[in-house]
């Protein structure tokens, strides 16, 4: 009895190690993939700003974005509820690496067309890259009746890298270096070209939601400039094939010469707007 | 190492259909034993959306976390079918989401123009596993997922 006891455990300590070394043998002479990463950032937004993220070859992306009233607007204008900013985005994915947008704010009645393009992808395995890289170029033009200006004045121009690195399958931050041109300047302490480093970051804090906050640092601004960095903080809720950004901004303007340069109010001063981004995708 | 094996799922709900297919698994067999083993890159199976591959990888398998699904087993009747084959049941471990589970696959293997072509299809459940699919999409993805595998194998030297 005991013998047979010892014959078969032994046998299946010997099958399972075979079956193990089998697997290993396999592990072994595995080639090796080039794994790219994938979901730096859940939308192809921070907050304000581009993130590395373009939508996927044939898929529309479309953006409505809303900026509230200032929280300190007080109970009339039912803390900033009354007044809205927003604007419409609609991204396309040429490829899944290179997307062109159209967009429209009714904030100073500006439109957008811009492309974004994924030029280094960060991945590991067969190849190994730490950092993402893409490009973003987005031409803007104000529609707005209350200014006279010609319409070559009436444009203004910025050009992005998105350097970012998905740090952990939480963590992803993204450092911008931005360059925005404006053609005409508006009041007297503007200047025309105009660098900002923004910095921006994401921890996803459960599987379809993450934190995100943006900084955009002017460099090159005037001291006593009445204009301030911006500072946006949020949440990305994932649900299907909608992404909700719901965040606390003091940026009321959604497009790339406002947000980066043009923010009027403070957070001391309780000069922020909460907001919203909604994105779906449609596959087309 | 070929990668002969070709690896489907499938998601069936009344609203809507879900596949995927991964064209990147691997697979050892041992002729003299009938041990067999898999190994499926779960970043191989494509989508059609973009976006389902990409909640895929990252909400439901975490396939940074856990790259790969493994399957080592055994045929357990391997004495009665190994000259051309037939009908088998293959004993073993099924690792999905860095779970392993102990159960039995029913398949097919036989011996054609110099290959052992193997064919299988068996359920997994999601939750056996630990992948939880959240309440808003229970109407989308079926709690029960179809797995086909078909292939040639890559006999052990």
């Amino acid at each position: 009895m005991m013998r047979h006891f010892i014959l078969v455990a032994f046998t299946l300590i010997a099958t399972s190690g075979f079956s193990q070394d089998l697997i290993e043998e396999l592990l072994l002479d595995d080639e090796k993939d080039i794994h790219y990463t994938s979901a730096t950032f859940k939308d192809t937004r921070i907050v304000n700003l581009q993130s590395n993220e373009t939508p996927s070859a044939g898929v529309l992306h479309f953006v409505i974005m809303h900026r509230f009233g200032t929280l300190n607007s007080g109970l009339y204008d039912l803390f900033g509820l009354d007044n809205a900013e927003m604007k419409m985005s609609f991204d396309y994915g040429i490829t899944d690496d290179i997307a062109i947008s159209l967009a429209r704010s009714n904030f100073q009645k500006t439109f957008e067309g811009s492309i974004k393009a994924k030029l280094l992808k960060q991945c590991t395995g067969a190849k190994n890259v730490p950092i993402s890289i893409s490009w973003y170029s987005v031409a803007m033009y104000t529609n707005s009746r209350s200014f006279d200006f010609t319409h070559v004045q009436r444009m203004s121009y910025s050009h992005q890298a998105i350097i970012s690195r998905k740090v952990s399958k939480d963590l992803s931050l993204a450092l911008v270096p931005s360059f925005v041109h404006k053609n005409i300047v508006d009041q007297p302490y503007e200047i025309h070209d105009n660098f900002v480093l923004g910095i921006g970051g994401r921890y996803k804090i459960a599987t379809r939601t993450s934190l995100n906050v943006e900084y955009n640092y002017r460099l090159n601004a005037y001291q006593d400039e009445e204009a301030y960095d911006g500072l946006s903080i949020g949440f990305d809720i994932e649900t299907g094939g909608h992404v909700f950004q719901l965040h606390v901004t003091n940026s009321a303007g959604m497009f790339e010469r406002s947000f980066l340069t043009e923010n009027t109010g403070t957070w001391q001063n309780g000069d922020i707007f909460f907001g919203f981004n909604m994105s779906r995708v449609f596959n087309l | 190492m070929s990668r002969n094996v070709q690896v489907k799922f499938l998601s069936e709900t009344p609203i809507e259909d879900i596949d995927a297919t991964n064209d990147q698994v691997s697979s050892l067999f041992d002729t003299s034993t009938g041990q067999i083993v898999f190994q499926v890159p779960i970043r191989g199976f494509h989508f059609e959306i973009a976006l389902m591959e990409e909640h895929f990888n990252e909400n439901y398998m975490e396939s940074e976390e856990f790259p790969n699904s493994t399957l080592q087993g055994k045929i357990e009747n391997w004495e009665e079918v190994n000259s051309e084959g037939g009908d088998v049941v293959v004993v073993g471990e099924l690792t999905i989401h860095g779970i392993t589970v102990n159960r039995s696959f029913d398949g097919n293997i036989k011996f054609e123009d110099g290959n052992w072509i193997v064919q299988s299809e068996f359920a997994v459940n999601a939750e056996d596993f630990g992948i939880k699919i959240p309440k808003i999409v229970r109407g989308q993805i079926a709690e029960t997922i179809v797995v086909m595998v078909e292939g040639i194998l890559t006999p052990r030297k």
